[in-house]
């Protein structure tokens, strides 16, 4: 079974910022949750992966493709929700549906009318009286009404309330049940991806920390809180981040390495990628 | 391609309403002064300003970035804008063309007169076009003013500096090379679009 992406060496230069090394391989019928603080290269990333912007080297394969023939083939494939691009301001629900007939050949309008109903999208109504958590819901619409195999998403869930939130996690957990379907997100809302994630990658500065199964780094990482002795007492090498507060001293250690005495709490996905950057 | 076009027209539908209108009034003007070529002038500038509005949609939206993430090439993507323009400045020579045959009455003149209002709608589109993808809509709004007033300004100096007129032979033949001038540079601009559309990091 091939991988839904495959990134190797990935390069991009800018003047204050450069995105280096970058390697992330999503295996089909997988989630992979993208994370990284603001300007991290997340985004930047995504449009490597999308092609709007070019690499300076490195080697991008999509569903097995490399892109560089028949690339409007795989984008049949490819659901994208891109931070605030949207439709043009005055067309509606059922004008979309009519023109994206006429770019995708594998769209489907009753899928698409669905969701629409489904995520309360008025059918009649211009975009441009879209509140922003519409305009999302309504590229998630569009990114699951044709025959997408890969679903890119960059911050496709920012600016939704809870509630929906939730919905659409189901929806995507939904998709996921084709194990030729796969989906690459990036996300702030942490909570959201240890909902629904496989693996996680996390990125910093423009350079991939880790790409590895979320379970994994679960077992891999607990929570030590102790006190300020006891931790100048323990092996540096256990610990992967600590932060000092009024209590004493929380810190991210390995549990495999860590004495059994000590009490270690379970270390959430956050947790995970606030103390990497700590120790940084 | 025709998904892009019905985007562009679909999404040009409330403006058309608002041209109608002002199309009418025009007309009643030019009908009032017998003068069919103020009219046939306006309707060749809104035949080029039409597609550059969907170009502003279009950045206001972000949406070639979006787009882009569908199967479309940037090719296509260019092409569709100046397939547009090719055919609304086409329906705006016929109009032009009805228009001043009811004003006027004299087929040979109105056929010529909105032949050459065409040709120059295409041409401004071809400088035109290559710019915004260059420069964006907001800078391309200069550019647009400056492309509609050369002409006025042109035909200024020529009348200040009494420059001699080319003769009526040179112009007939003029009527052959124009045609081919104005695909020439239409071809030209596509290229030149598609080349700029292709690098541009969205």
């Amino acid at each position: 079974m091939e991988n839904a992406l495959e990134i190797k060496g990935l390069k991009k230069v800018y003047d204050r910022f450069v995105l280096d090394n970058v390697n992330i391989t999503l295996p089909q019928g997988c989630i992979m949750g993208f994370i990284g603080e603001n300007g991290a290269g997340k985004s930047t990333t995504i449009k490597l992966i999308l092609g709007l912007i070019k690499k300076n080297s490195g080697e991008i394969k999509i569903l097995g493709s490399t892109q560089n023939n028949n690339e409007e083939n795989i984008k049949e494939h490819i659901g994208a929700v891109i931070d605030e691009s949207c439709f043009p301001d005055n067309l509606c629900v059922n004008d979309i549906n009519m023109i994206l007939k006429n770019i995708y050949s594998t769209w489907e309008e009753q899928k698409f009318l669905y969701y629409a109903d489904k995520f309360s999208l008025p059918v009649k109504e211009a975009v441009k009286n879209y509140s922003r958590g519409m305009k999302m819901k309504l590229s998630i619409a569009v990114a699951l009404s044709h025959d997408s195999k890969l679903l890119i998403l960059d911050e496709a869930t920012s600016g939704l309330d809870p509630i929906i939130r939730d919905e659409i996690l189901d929806v995507f957990l939904d998709f996921i049940q084709d194990e030729t379907h796969s989906i690459f997100m990036s996300s702030h809302i942490i909570s959201d991806l240890e909902k629904v994630c496989d693996y996680i990658t996390f990125i910093h500065e423009g350079k991939i920390i880790f790409c590895e199964s979320k379970d994994e780094l679960k077992e891999k990482f607990g929570i030590l809180k102790c006190s300020e002795n006891e931790f100048l007492n323990i092996d540096k090498s256990i610990i992967k981040g600590y932060r000092k507060n009024n209590f004493g001293v929380e810190a991210l250690v390995y549990k495999d390495k860590i004495k059994k005495d000590y009490t270690i709490d379970n270390a959430s996905i956050e947790d995970i990628m606030l103390y990497y950057i700590k120790e940084q | 391609m025709k998904g892009l076009l019905l985007k562009d027209l679909v999404n040009l539908k409330q403006q058309t309403k608002i041209y109608i209108i002002i199309i009418a009034v025009w007309l009643a003007i030019a009908l009032s002064s017998k003068d069919g070529s103020f009219l046939g002038g306006m309707i060749c500038v809104l035949s080029v300003m039409l597609p550059i509005t969907t170009l502003s949609y279009d950045e206001k939206a972000k949406w070639d970035k979006y787009v882009l993430s569908m199967p479309v090439s940037r090719k296509q993507v260019v092409e569709s804008k100046y397939i547009l323009a090719l055919a609304l400045s086409f329906i705006g020579c016929i109009i032009s063309f009805a228009f001043n045959l009811f004003i006027t009455k004299d087929a040979s003149q109105s056929i010529l007169m909105s032949l050459a209002f065409w040709a120059f709608s295409i041409f401004a589109f071809s400088v035109i076009l290559p710019l915004i993808y260059k420069f964006g809509v907001e800078k391309g709004r200069a550019i647009i003013l400056i492309v509609f007033l050369a002409p006025t300004v042109l035909a200024i100096l020529i009348g200040k500096l009494n420059i001699n007129l080319p003769s009526k032979e040179f112009l007939y033949n003029l009527k052959f090379v124009v045609p081919i001038f104005i695909i020439a540079a239409l071809l030209l601009s596509c290229y030149i679009s598609i080349k700029i559309f292709k690098n541009k990091e969205l």
